[in-house]
């Protein structure tokens, strides 16, 4: 048992090392981009009105006349602190900005990729056991239409349907204006139910309800896709077949046996559904004017805010990191056949 | 040779003029055409020929696995009782796969799958499932995992699962052809000692016939989806009524003919698509002649028990 | 070794690299499939082209995106109203409602939507074709060179390529175009750069597999030179995969593009661009004019379609295993 403990530990030390090294080379990446910007930080920075010595004096100040090498380093070391520069456009700084905007994001993106699995591992293990019949057509058709659906224009279509015409949910925003509660978590939904306020929560859900949907389609079509595919695998394993003729009724091999099976390898695409949500999260948020780091990004595009464009993609990047961190050491545990050596 | 003294007595299984077409996209392939065959309580019947000869899918067919879009036709009978063709043999016998490795989930302990066929929680039930298919610390190997196993442990495993549907009849499709052949030994003696103990009917799929030779009783041997020849084990090995058996016979290596070249069978089984004419083996036999293209020969009989389908039989008494 | 070099990666949109399973005996293809009968006549029964042409979906989506390839080549001739579709504007029919004249209506600009649609299928066309055959030369080289000559060279492109990989899918490429400004060619560039990765894993993956085969071992043996042995006797093995994937990504390319453009990072104007057309036609739905966004919006989703459903035929026929759907 200590050894096999022992052995775990080593390897949930190496999956971390290789995660740190993976964010340094992420963080590497992001440094080169944003080298490549063809226009000069230091005059956007000072402004389109600035004279010649206050932008070089904005120079000195960034240390964008030191060699890139010790651009590079300063970087990481400002990084390794917490601090993530200061926005061009509202010279606040950026790690505030982040932490603010997070939450918002956070909330979006994991209720899409619950939304997305939820609704995904049953139709892919439905199609796949009805395979090649009429359900199983139909359920690939969907998904193939959810990956082929730009979120920003299905956005559109909901909000002219359920907000304008219908008017039974709300056009964008996270909250009406009448809507107050403590917020210690950035979170809504839990804000408001910590907060005990029933009123507030059913506002926040309807805000909720359109940008989640949005943002949980294609990445449902992904789900469908690969557990679909995967249970087509398994299903036409061997050890089914035995199964099958030991006469375990079918509802205990598909949901019991089969399921288990295809979930395990395909843990990967609870990592991939999260990255699809949060990847389009900017889309999303800007079409639902919803306050988080996905508009935060759209905004910062548009006013070639460069430090911020570079930070928020830095940090969603980052979570994704750990966010597969965390699903591949928890395939390790649950994985019998995973070899920790 | 035989083990049993021959009395007639209402055979287990019986199967009748049994057809089985596949229907791909590309065109129907005709895999059984036409099978009948008996097995007797406690009986091991052998069933050989070469890869593609309609061997597996005949018995997979009863028990439930052809593809849903094949088409199958004929009679079953079990214990004289007529059951439906395609499937309902589920009901009363077990299947051991060819490859013990795939033939379990690897993510369910060995004890959660026994518990799930079997229908019991109690780990003195399980455990002498275990024991009776000879593993040893039975209670042990209930928390461990298929991949923790070896080869022969595996197909153990397998068998103790199978034994725990509590199957009249164990239908082996290549038990022995993915171990190594000590395991093999220790397989087919397994096999041997449950028919004994437990009076379990085995059919034994294999393209070996030094496996075939060794326990089974009786034989069967295809060629494109029919019986070639048919008899007790002794009389079909040692006095071979079918070119083709004497063909497949000559493909094994022996003590005695070390150091000479083995025969291959010249030419391809046909594979079900064509339509065939007369004898299936006629184009790659060495006592073709005119009339082997006129019509299917009929089994005929070698001697008492001991059929070939083929039309020299008659002139070789 | 980390978990993800024990799977193959997933593809952006669906599982690749699934081991083959043997079929039922005697069932027509068995293992192997079509790479067991290499001389097999294209369109025979039995291949992969004859099981394609069989399938009502493939051949619907193909022909829609043959529909597509042709109103992007022909666009100019296929309309009276070039000029608009080239961005020239009309001020005097703004915003004008579907009919006899404008079938589909004219943007804000008063210019005939059917005409920069067909305009916009060009733009959609040429960087979809451009981001994938860029990721794929990269992809390819970066896959075979780690692949053949393993060891060091595997390890540092591999954590190279994983580094690409751990950005979230689009967000590299926004990071990129809005580095190196918004274009036509900036968006290829930057969509590329982030997609070339997958590629490169799964030729990789391929080229462990092939470099085991008998026949490579007899030229290397002969004393072929590497890269002799790569361009010849593996690649071209290597790549059926490859271009599987390909196909179905170019609808995934004509989708990312469309979100840059959205976000104010794809082509300027008066490139008539489908993602733009949103982007532009947005403020006009609530009010009403909803054919600039609408039609825009159905253009991406059918071109989209259209790839990503002939990607998922071909996955499908290329498996002996899903043979004969749809």
């Amino acid at each position: 048992m200590s050894r096999g403990s022992r052995r775990w530990a080593g390897y949930l030390l190496r999956r971390v090392f290789t995660s740190l090294l993976v964010i340094l080379g992420v963080v590497t990446i992001t440094f080169v981009v944003s080298r490549l910007v063809p226009s000069d930080p230091a005059s956007l920075y000072a402004g389109a009105r600035a004279r010649p010595e206050q932008v070089e004096q904005v120079r000195a100040d960034l240390n964008l006349d030191a060699p890139v090498l010790s651009q590079y380093v300063g970087y990481l070391g400002d990084l390794a602190r917490g601090d993530m520069g200061i926005s061009f456009a509202t010279k606040r700084p950026i790690a505030e900005d982040l932490r603010r905007f997070l939450p918002a994001t956070l909330e979006l993106a994991l209720s899409a990729t619950a939304l997305a699995v939820l609704l995904g591992v049953p139709a892919g293990v439905m199609a796949a056991s009805r395979h090649r019949r009429l359900s199983d057509t139909g359920i690939r058709l969907l998904a193939v239409t959810g990956v082929s659906m730009p979120v920003f224009w299905s956005a559109l279509i909901l909000q002219l349907v359920f907000a304008a015409e219908l008017g039974w949910l709300p056009l964008a925003g996270r909250t009406e204006a009448t809507t107050v509660f403590a917020q210690p978590t950035g979170m809504f939904v839990i804000d408001s139910l910590v907060a005990g306020d029933w009123g507030g929560f059913v506002d926040v859900s309807r805000h909720l309800v359109m940008p989640v949907v949005v943002m949980a389609a294609f990445p449902l079509g992904l789900t469908i896709r690969l557990v679909r595919g995967t249970m087509l695998e398994v299903l036409g394993s061997d050890y089914i077949e035995a199964a099958t003729v030991a006469r375990i009724p079918r509802r205990t091999v598909l949901w019991r046996l089969a399921l288990k099976n295809a979930l395990l390898p395909a843990l990967t695409v609870l990592g991939l559904t999260f990255a699809y949500s949060i990847s389009s999260a900017f889309l999303v948020e800007a079409v639902f004017g919803w306050p988080g780091l996905g508009k935060y990004l759209t905004d910062a595009i548009v006013r070639v805010d460069f430090p911020v464009i570079t930070a928020a993609a830095l940090a969603i990047t980052v979570i994704y990191v750990l966010v597969n961190l965390a699903l591949d050491l928890l395939q390790a545990r649950l994985d019998p056949r995973v070899e920790l050596a | 040779m035989g083990r049993d003294d021959g009395r007639a007595s209402t055979p287990l299984l019986r199967v009748e003029d049994l057809h089985v077409t596949f229907n791909p996209p590309t065109g129907p392939v005709r895999a059984v055409r036409g099978v009948s065959l008996e097995l007797r309580p406690g009986e091991i019947l052998g069933v050989a020929g070469e890869s593609g000869c309609g061997k597996s899918v005949l018995f997979r067919t009863l028990l439930g696995l052809a593809p849903a879009s094949a088409s199958v036709r004929g009679e079953l009978h079990f214990e004289g009782w007529p059951m439906a063709i395609d499937g309902s043999l589920q009901a009363v016998a077990a299947l051991i796969q060819q490859n013990p490795g795939a033939a379990l989930n690897p993510v369910f302990t060995i004890g959660q799958q026994l518990r799930l066929v079997a229908g019991s929680d109690d780990p003195v039930v399980l455990g002498d499932l275990l024991a009776r298919a000879g593993l040893p610390e039975p209670r042990r190997l209930l928390g461990a995992y298929p991949h923790e196993f070896s080869g022969g442990m595996l197909q153990r495993a397998v068998i103790a699962m199978a034994l725990a549907t509590r199957p009249r009849l164990m239908i082996a499709d290549e038990p022995t052809t993915a171990l190594d052949v000590t395991t093999q030994a220790q397989v087919l003696d397994l096999i041997d000692e449950l028919r004994r103990r437990d009076g379990l009917a085995v059919v034994l799929i294999s393209h070996d016939v030094g496996v075939i030779r060794r326990i089974c009783d009786r034989v069967l041997v295809l060629y494109a989806g029919r019986v070639a020849e048919t008899g007790a084990t002794g009389q079909v090995l040692e006095n071979p009524g079918h070119p083709y058996t004497r063909a497949l016979l000559a493909a094994i290596p022996r003590p005695e003919t070390a150091g000479v070249d083995l025969a291959a069978i010249a030419g391809m089984v046909p594979d079900g698509r064509e339509p065939i004419a007369g004898c299936a083996f006629a184009p790659r036999c060495a006592h073709f002649r005119a009339e082997c293209e006129a019509t299917i020969p009929a089994l005929r009989l070698v001697q008492s028990g001991h059929f070939a389908a083929c039309v020299l039989v008659e002139e070789s008494p | 070794m980390d978990p993800s070099d024990r799977l193959p990666p997933p593809s952006r949109f669906g599982l690749r690299g699934l081991p083959r399973r043997r079929g039922l005996p005697g069932v027509a293809g068995g293992a192997g499939g079509d790479a067991g009968h290499p001389a097999r006549r294209l369109g025979a029964p039995g291949s992969s082209v004859w099981y394609f042409r069989r399938s009502r979906l493939g051949m619907g989506a193909a022909g829609v995106a043959l529909v597509f390839v042709v109103a992007a080549i022909f666009a100019p001739w296929l309309t009276p109203f070039a000029d608009a579709g080239r961005g020239v504007p009309d001020l005097s029919v703004r915003l004008q409602g579907p009919d006899g004249t404008y079938w589909l209506g004219t943007d804000d600009l008063g210019r005939d939507m059917l005409a920069r649609l067909l305009f916009g299928a060009r733009t959609a066309l040429i960087v979809a074709v451009g981001v994938v055959a860029l990721s794929v030369v990269i992809g390819v080289t970066v896959g075979a060179v780690a692949g053949y000559f393993g060891r060091w060279v595997d390890e540092v492109l591999m954590r190279i390529t994983d580094t690409f990989l751990a950005f979230p899918p689009l967000l590299l490429a926004v990071l990129v175009a809005a580095a190196l400004g918004a274009s036509l060619r900036n968006t290829v560039i930057a969509i590329a750069v982030s997609w070339w990765p997958w590629y490169a894993r799964q030729v990789r993956a391929q080229v462990l597999s092939l470099q085991r085969r008998p026949y490579v071992r007899a030229v290397q043996a002969i004393g072929v030179p590497s890269h002799s042995i790569i361009v010849r006797h593996v690649l071209p093995n290597a790549m059926a995969p490859v271009w599987v994937q390909a196909t179905a990504d170019l609808g995934a390319a004509v989708l990312t593009a469309a979100g840059l453009s959205f976000v104010g990072l794809g082509p300027r104007p008066p490139t008539a661009d489908w993602g733009v057309m949103i982007a532009e036609g947005r403020q006009y739905v609530l009010s009403g004019q909803w054919w600039i966004a609408g039609f825009a919006g159905i253009a991406i989703v059918v071109a989209a379609m259209s790839f990503n459903l002939i990607g998922d035929v071909v996955r499908d026929v290329t498996d002996p295993r899903t043979r004969g759907e749809g």
